[in-house]
């Protein structure tokens, strides 16, 4: 009977090795090349699994008959369902032989961002303290930094920073921000706070 | 390491029926669980509170934030 052959290499979307049953990022993506030798001619590769079910022939490939050696290079998207997976390969040769494979793998959840040092300064009446906070582009801004831009910046703003008489230590969404006049932004987020370790909210 | 998935699981364990839009009279090592309208949640740390004004007041603050970096 002649020979056939399967074998699998995968890499990570940063291009770190994947080994088999390794662990790859929910809402990632990894790939597979599958090299296939067939000393008959590679006819097909049989794709089924935790992907969708698919073919791929050597007309698929543009290869003539007899060729022997074949390789498919599969892009697999993750999911945001964690937990184990795996692929099957079985590739097929001019006369029906078979050799399988399988790629197993377990989807994890992503690092949380996580930042550090975020210095917020209390307002001055120059407009010139960095007061205001933006999450989404981890970056400090004064009051004269938001109504100077024509980019919309406001819309980013998620909190400022303030030292009351009363309130003493606080931060407020841009809504409820009352120590500067905020009516020129074009944006006034309404964001939600919640302590979770004490009684003063 | 915290994971997303960690921090969505802490985070839908608290009781947000009482959050508002400005938290005071904060202390260092508070820790603040908050929620945008672009519905972007995580924690807030108190790592240091100094001053009261401008020149000299400043809150510095650690963030985890349920989102991937």
């Amino acid at each position: 009977m002649p020979n056939i052959d399967i074998s699998l290499s995968a890499t990570t979307s940063d291009g770190t090795t994947l080994v088999d049953g390794g662990n790859v990022t929910a809402a990632d993506s990894f790939s597979i090349v599958i090299s296939i030798t067939a000393e008959a001619g590679f006819n097909t590769l049989n794709i089924s699994g935790d992907v969708a079910s698919s073919a791929i022939n050597r007309n698929d490939l543009e290869l003539a008959s007899g060729t022997t050696d074949a390789e498919v290079t599969l892009t697999v998207s993750t999911s945001n369902s964690l937990g184990d997976g795996s692929i099957d390969f079985e590739a097929v040769d001019e006369e029906g032989n078979t050799a399988t494979a399988s790629f197993s793998f377990v989807v994890v959840s992503p690092a949380a961002k996580i930042q550090t040092a975020v210095m917020l300064y209390a307002p001055l009446g120059d407009s010139s303290s960095q007061t205001f906070y933006s999450i989404a582009n981890n970056q400090t801004y004064s009051l004269g930094d938001v109504i100077s831009t024509s980019d919309p910046v406001s819309a980013s703003i998620d909190f400022g920073y303030y030292y009351g008489s009363s309130d003493n230590a606080a931060l407020a969404s841009p809504a409820e921000y009352t120590i500067y006049d905020l009516s020129a932004w074009e944006i006034t987020k309404c964001n939600d706070f919640s302590c979770h370790n004490h009684h003063k909210c | 390491m915290v994971t997303v998935s960690d921090l969505e699981t802490a985070l839908a364990g608290v009781d947000v029926t009482d959050a508002n839009g400005t938290v005071t009279n904060l202390s260092v090592n508070d820790i603040l669980m908050f929620k945008t309208v672009d519905n972007v949640q995580g924690l807030i740390h108190v790592s240091a509170i100094t001053g009261t004004d401008g020149s000299d007041g400043m809150i510095e603050l650690e963030m985890k934030l349920a989102a991937s970096e």
